[in-house]
């Protein structure tokens, strides 16, 4: 083998990379609303990070004299009946919901995967049992199950990140189960197994990978619908609790004040809007990317 | 003289990647009245593309950008008409039908196939009354000889099995007495006794009706005994088109010579050499604008480059050819050929150590209906199976589908614990044991999979993929030394390491059996089995696989168990035969032997219905016929599972089982009356 064969193959395959890296983008950033969707995206997530840095005001400072106003320049949004700034309560609530978001579905995500993954790979009575546990936690409505889960655990960040992430998690189960059972009958599959790997090595090093896309996507669109559950959770009273404010807590604040100042309420309605809609427009530009038709072209 | 059909300078273009090319560029060929042509090119070469093209089907990316289709009876250019027009529509199905290579999915499983035929009558035949159309229907299945059409007319689908629905497809196809029928691969997916009756079926209709029957194919053989005249197409062009006969014997391009060498054949001696193609097919998009075969060439010179205009000249009467050399280079080129040193096929070392004895190895699946999953029943999928294999041989296993050899492969592989029966492997038996004490018979057995595509995970790169063996066994003593050792894997199976890297995707089919293979070596195994490791792959390849699996048990003295349905390629590589019907051991004799001397009816069945690459040859041959299909291995006959299609069948085969004996030599059978 020559030097300079070798160097040229490695470069070939550093361009093929660099090609399906590049197609990924560029199937991705086609859309201008997808664009746009991401941008605001970041754009919420630096504003959820930097909160300290960009709220004018600390959220939780009571001002007996500024309640419920109405926009103004001192306060662009108005303030609520404590007279706290509504900005720097939504900016500072953007924290929970993304936080509560992408944990949430993490746990989901996890547990789920594992789960569905077992189930499929050893079939069965293992398949048996934890389909059925997953059929059993299905039936409940996924609001119901999370406040009656609500009301035995409590509020607080990481018990609704817990809570929606064991109702979500029976999507990833299924999608998962039925990932493994179709590749689990591919050849390769059965070449690994004729070579001798564990089942533990098969698992994690042949089927997993392999579902690897669809994972990420129901991900990229379920962080959007986990944070409208938390805004709907926190908008009944039962999600986080007083004075942290969060978007659905502060919509429920803003309720009694619709018709004198609606902006309170609006507000936070628009930026869990925006933030979904945001999200799963980007979570379909995701699929769309991944869409094994479009990553198979060489 | 104007022809039925007339097809000139046909171009198809395909967008992809923003970028136009043409799948096929300039074809031209032309069909009379009950003229039976065959088309023959590996994939890609445009064969359907050119089909699909006159009958202006193709569909977005890709669009007809030029050419000039005249079909007798129609007025001007075919392509001139719209798509949807009510000439084209009438063109489809009525003048030109077509069937398709899946019986599975080409009939709407939701219809009755009587109504699916009569659909495509009334269509094509204004005026027709119902009562008419439903008799002609009738007349129409009696016709491919589906037995009591009449009571069939009101069956579905999904209530025949392949064959008989490739039997509806073409009843369908001749039903408004089309002038001509395009069989577009259309008995690739059929047994190979199924397939010899559906074509010899086929040319009987044609004959009988003055049909013209297109035959698009990748098989030289079945052209060998079907077609009259042929066209070659390679990379968007017809590179040579004659008269069966003179296609086979003066050969002019070097690309059909090139195939003729490559394939091997039923009547070939048994140490001649297969002669591969180099390289690869062109990509559309990366064709030249010269020859396209020019890479691959024996024969090119420089001249070839120069010469852009890729049509055909008559070199002879009545055959054409696309190359640009004369006759007299071409001739000179050949003789130099043949003191090419191809090297000798390559020497066995035949051992008398046994390295695997399978001993009455049974394996019935149950079946299991209702809601509590009570057993029903059984499919007997293997049974009574004995063989021997020594180190170092070969033996071929063929059948049909559905005959037992996969689950014969699976069982010794153990990936299923058979019923019943041991599986010695250098004297031990591992039919019974445990997963976990399978553990140090693993790397010792390899296996090489049918599908190139679906054999290799998509998410390792090509060396993880090699290497994983080594890993799992601890065969490699440090990181140095497994990079070593994948990287001579890789040179063993004629790839260059430095595309280890790289994910299978980005390899083409042969390229990655030969990873296929280099895994399944990884472990230094003494016995590989090889399930229909090249049927899934071009002409023009599979010779080049079949070589490097010589050449590798060569070297390695591996045995091997050769799993095809093909019997030449079969012949080719083996040593022993071992041939299989509805899971029982019909014939086992040494590859000569078989052949030359064939006992069970079956094999003699089996042998007669593969077509030889050669003309002369196919019509010396006497054709042994069989009546019926395979049958479902749930409804196996009792006794002797082949003596309801057996010519010579009596009383005591549907009694008695018979048991494998031998018949003289070492060559055993399955029959009452060897």
């Amino acid at each position: 083998m020559s030097q300079t064969n070798s160097k040229t193959a490695e470069q070939l395959i550093k361009e093929h990379k660099a090609k399906h890296r590049r197609q990924f983008l560029k199937t991705l950033f086609s859309r201008k609303i997808a664009v746009a969707s991401f941008v605001i995206v970041i754009l919420m997530i630096l504003a959820a990070l930097l909160a300290g840095v960009i709220s004018p005001y600390d959220p939780n400072v009571i001002s007996i004299t500024e309640r419920t106003q109405g926009p103004s320049v001192a306060h662009l949004l108005g303030t609520d009946e404590f007279g706290r700034d509504v900005l720097s309560r939504i900016i500072y609530g953007s924290r929970i919901s993304l936080v509560v978001g992408v944990l949430a579905v993490m746990i989901a995500c996890v547990i789920g995967t594992l789960a569905g993954m077992v189930a499929g790979f050893f079939g069965g009575i293992v398949d048996d049992v934890i389909s059925r546990i997953a059929e059993a936690i299905r039936v409940i409505p996924q609001v119901v199950l999370a406040i009656a889960l609500c009301a035995v655990f409590g509020g607080g960040i990481v018990n609704m990140a817990i809570i929606l992430g064991i109702s979500n998690m029976t999507v990833y189960i299924r999608m998962m189960r039925s990932q493994v059972l179709s590749i689990k009958e591919r050849d390769y599959i059965m070449a690994g197994k004729l070579q001798g790997n564990s089942s533990a090595r098969l698992m994690f090093r042949h089927i997993l990978p392999n579902s690897v896309s669809p994972i990420i996507v129901t991900m990229t669109q379920q962080i959007g619908g986990t944070i409208l559950s938390e805004a709907g959770l926190s908008f009944l009273g039962l999600g986080i609790s007083v004075p942290t404010a969060s978007w659905g807590s502060l919509v429920a604040g803003g309720r009694a004040y619709l018709l004198t100042n609606p902006v309170y309420s609006l507000a936070p309605g628009i930026c869990i809007a925006l933030l979904v809609i945001c999200l799963n427009t980007l979570g379909d530009g995701v699929r769309d990317a991944l869409d094994p038709r479009l990553r198979g072209e060489i | 003289m104007s022809h039925l059909l007339e097809v000139k300078d046909l171009v198809t273009t395909f967008r992809s990647d923003g970028k136009e090319f043409n799948a096929i560029e300039g074809v031209s060929l032309h069909l009379d009245r009950g003229e039976i042509v065959g088309i023959v090119g590996e994939s890609g070469s445009g064969k359907s593309v050119t089909m699909l093209s006159c009958l202006q089907l193709i569909s977005s990316p890709g669009r007809v950008a030029g050419g000039d289709v005249r079909l007798e009876g129609v007025e001007g250019n075919l392509l001139d008409h719209d798509a949807e027009s009510e000439t084209m529509r009438q063109v489809r199905g009525g003048r030109i039908s077509m069937i398709f290579q899946e019986p599975m999915t080409s009939l709407n499983p939701v219809l009755t196939v009587g109504y699916q035929i009569q659909e495509n009558l009334m269509l094509h035949t204004p005026g027709i009354s119902a009562e008419d159309a439903r008799k002609r229907t009738v007349e129409a299945m009696k016709m491919v000889n589906i037995p009591d059409a009449e009571s069939r007319f009101d069956y579905y689908p999904q209530q025949f099995s392949g064959g008989m629905r490739q039997r509806i497809m073409i009843a369908m196809a001749m039903a408004p007495r089309p002038d001509i029928l395009i069989a577009d691969e259309a008995t690739t997916a059929l047994d190979v006794t199924t397939q010899a009756q559906l074509l010899e079926m086929i040319r009987t209709i044609a004959k009988e009706t003055n049909t013209a029957v297109i035959m698009v194919t990748h098989n030289l053989g079945l052209v060998a005994r079907y077609a009259e005249r042929i066209y070659v197409m390679y990379g968007g062009h017809v590179v040579e088109t004659a008269s069966c006969r003179k296609i086979f014997h003066e050969t002019q391009h070097p690309y059909t010579r090139a195939l003729l060498r490559a394939i091997p054949r039923l009547d070939d001696p048994k140490d001649r050499i297969l002669i591969p193609i180099d390289g690869l097919p062109p990509v559309p998009s990366q064709r030249p604008d010269y020859c396209p075969f020019y890479a691959r060439c024996e024969y090119r010179c420089d001249r070839c480059k120069e010469h852009k205009d890729y049509s055909m000249k008559e070199v002879k009467p009545g055959h054409f050819s696309a190359c640009c050399l004369t006759e007299k280079e071409l001739a000179d080129r050949e003789e130099e050929l043949k003191h090419k040193d191809y090297g000798a096929s390559p020497e066995r070392h035949l051992t008398d150590k046994d390295c695997l004895v399978v001993k009455d190895v049974r394996k019935y699946f149950p079946v299991y209906k209702g809601l509590f999953r009570q057993k029903v029943g059984e499919v007997k999928a293997i049974e009574d199976i004995c063989f021997t294999l020594k180190q170092g041989e070969t033996l071929g296993v063929v059948g049909e589908s559905g005959c037992g050899k996969t689950t014969l492969a699976r069982c010794i592989m153990r990936m299923y614990e058979p019923d019943e029966g041991q599986i010695i492997f250098h004297g031990e038996d591992v039919a019974h044991k445990k997963d976990r004490e399978l553990k140090p018979y693993r790397p010792q057995v390899s296996m090489i999979f049918q599908d190139p595509f679906s054999s290799l995970d998509p998410r390792q790169n090509a060396g993880s993929i090699v290497g994983e063996s080594l890993l799992i066994h601890k065969l490699s003593s440090d990181r140095a030394d497994y990079e070593q050792k994948v990287d001579d894997l890789f040179r063993k199976v004629g790839m260059d390491p430095a595309m280890k890297d790289r994910v299978a995707h980005e390899f083409s089919g042969g390229q990655r059996q030969r990873i296929g293979i280099a895994r399944a070596l990884s472990s230094n195994p003494s016995l590989i089995i090889c399930d229909e490791p090249i049927s899934a792959l071009d002409v023009s390849i599979q010779a080049q696989i079949i070589n490097l699996l010589e050449k590798i048990q060569a070297e390695m003295g591996i045995s091997y168990i050769f799993i095809a349905h093909d019997l030449a390629v079969v012949k080719h590589i083996s040593d022993r035969i071992l041939v299989m019907y509805l899971g029982r051991v019909m014939e086992i004799a040494s590859c000569d032997e078989l052949y030359e001397n064939p006992l069970h009816p079956y094999t003699q069945v089996l042998l007669s219905a593969i077509p030889v690459a050669d003309p002369v040859i196919e019509e010396k041959r006497e054709a042994v016929s069989v009546q019926g299909e395979v049958p479902s291995i749930l409804k196996r006959p009792s006794g002797c599972p082949f003596h309801n299609r057996c010519p010579k069948c009596t009383d005591k085969c549907v009694k008695e089982t018979p048991v494998l004996h031998d018949a003289g030599g070492g060559h055993q059978v399955a029959c009452h009356f060897c």
